[in-house]
């Protein structure tokens, strides 16, 4: 009863600060990005696998929340509307990224994965971590990986995907069961389950 | 259910199915092996593939990178003449760095200094070639009075003379004249040769209509002299200038 008591009144904190931010308050924002920034970091980080890109896309993501807040109703959990300003900038910068790279970086070796069983996640650097999305990600077509992504490592509803990538919820369906298939193969055919 | 419909659904979480979809997995593994196997396969990919959700990246410097927000939306508004300004210059540079715009900018300077090389060319090539001309004709100048100390421009008029009559004619004229300007000499030059060329070409009609031109021209001048004589006489000059073609004289 009492966490639940704390977590109501957190809440309404939370909500006391972004409605003095709607208002121009530049100090309840700055409470917003600290308290958002490592959750804005991680979204963008599993998207593109790459730290300063994560790190300016993050950036980014707060510099048109700040633009956009006053349109925030509340209708909408924070974050969850938060999430797709951050999965937006992600995929355009995946675009944009796409169009500039020429040099094929060279593929992890599988044996990165090991690293995931023997010690856990909360001990992997974001260069091994990025590294065994890569590998994990490898086989699947663009459309699988976005959509794996999006659903399997940022937990985004099938309807949020689906509004925010543009296809129906019965193609989103389909390539998230193709991605996963792919996946469980791969991982039953290396570790022999 | 049959296997082959099953399977799909295998790799689907309960809440990306219906219930009725639920109930049917739940129902199928539990008679068939090979899709209960699978299933437990599924399992531990799902349970690996969390571990990878659950995963935080590091963010480092959070005290820089909360700064750097700030600092941005602070510059994103303050949009001052001076950025503006700067937003262009840097937006001209960013331009300019484009190699196409590079590349077209230098043509189109080389073309320019080209076409300027090549006028001035052709303006020293014909003052050269008319100072060979004058070396030949053997003028002899007399330095004309009030400022007018520019050597080429009289070697200029003394061929303009040299191509009508001889060095005499010359001489006399300079000898009355205060020019300060190659302009001024040419305009003279031109209008008198022009006189001196009807005078020439229909001498007997000249005499008949205009008498007073051929003791005009017997006399020392000034531009004004012949400036007012040319107005005066505008019929003498608009008759003579039909009969000769331009630049056939």
């Amino acid at each position: 009863m009492s966490s639940a008591i704390s977590e109501t009144k957190t809440d309404i904190v939370f909500e006391d600060l972004i409605l003095q931010a709607q208002k121009g308050d530049k100090a309840s924002f700055r409470k917003i990005v600290e308290t958002h920034q490592r959750f804005a970091f991680a979204v963008a980080f599993k998207i593109l696998l790459n730290e300063e890109d994560a790190r300016d896309t993050a950036q980014d993501a707060f510099i048109k929340l700040w633009i956009h807040l006053g349109e925030y109703n509340f209708e909408a959990k924070f974050t969850t509307w938060f999430y797709k300003i951050i999965i937006n900038l992600s995929l355009d910068k995946l675009k944009s990224r796409k169009r500039k790279e020429r040099i094929l970086e060279p593929m992890p070796d599988e044996k990165e994965l090991d690293k995931l069983f023997a010690r856990g996640s909360e001990d992997l650097s974001n260069n091994e971590l990025a590294e065994i999305i890569t590998i994990l990600t490898d086989k699947l077509s663009p459309r699988q990986k976005i959509v794996f992504t999006l659903r399997d490592l940022n937990n985004l509803d099938i309807s949020d995907i689906s509004r925010t990538l543009n296809m129906s919820s019965g193609s989103v369906r389909i390539n998230l069961l193709f991605a996963r298939r792919k996946i469980k193969n791969y991982l039953t055919a290396i570790y022999n389950w | 259910m049959r296997c082959t419909k099953i399977n799909d659904l295998l790799y689907l979480k309960p809440d990306e199915l219906t219930s009725e979809e639920i109930k049917a997995v739940q129902a199928h593994i539990r008679d068939c092996k090979s899709c209960a196997k699978e299933f437990s396969e599924i399992m531990k990919a799902n349970e690996f593939i969390s571990k990878l959700k659950n995963a935080e990246p590091l963010l480092t410097g959070e005290t820089d990178f909360t700064n750097e927000v700030m600092r941005n939306i602070a510059n994103a508004e303050s949009f001052t003449t001076e950025n503006i300004f700067n937003t262009i210059i840097d937006r001209l540079t960013d331009f300019f760095t484009i190699t196409a715009v590079r590349a077209t900018a230098v043509s189109l300077i080389l073309i320019l200094v080209s076409i300027f090389t090549i006028q001035q060319y052709a303006v020293f090539n014909s003052v050269s070639s008319l100072e060979d001309k004058l070396a030949v004709t053997n003028v002899s100048v007399t330095a004309v009075q009030a400022g007018f100390n520019d050597v080429k421009v009289f070697k200029l008029a003394a061929d303009l003379i040299g191509m009508i009559n001889g060095d005499q004619f010359y001489t006399e004229i300079t000898g009355n004249l205060a020019l300060t300007n190659k302009t001024k000499l040419n305009e003279f030059l031109s209008l008198y040769s022009d006189l001196q060329h009807y005078k020439t070409l229909y001498s007997r009609e000249i005499e008949e209509k205009y008498p007073e031109l051929n003791s005009f021209l017997g006399k020392k001048l000034s531009l004004e002299e012949l400036s007012d004589f040319v107005k005066k006489n505008e019929n003498l000059i608009k008759e003579f200038s039909r009969k000769i073609p331009a630049g056939g004289k």
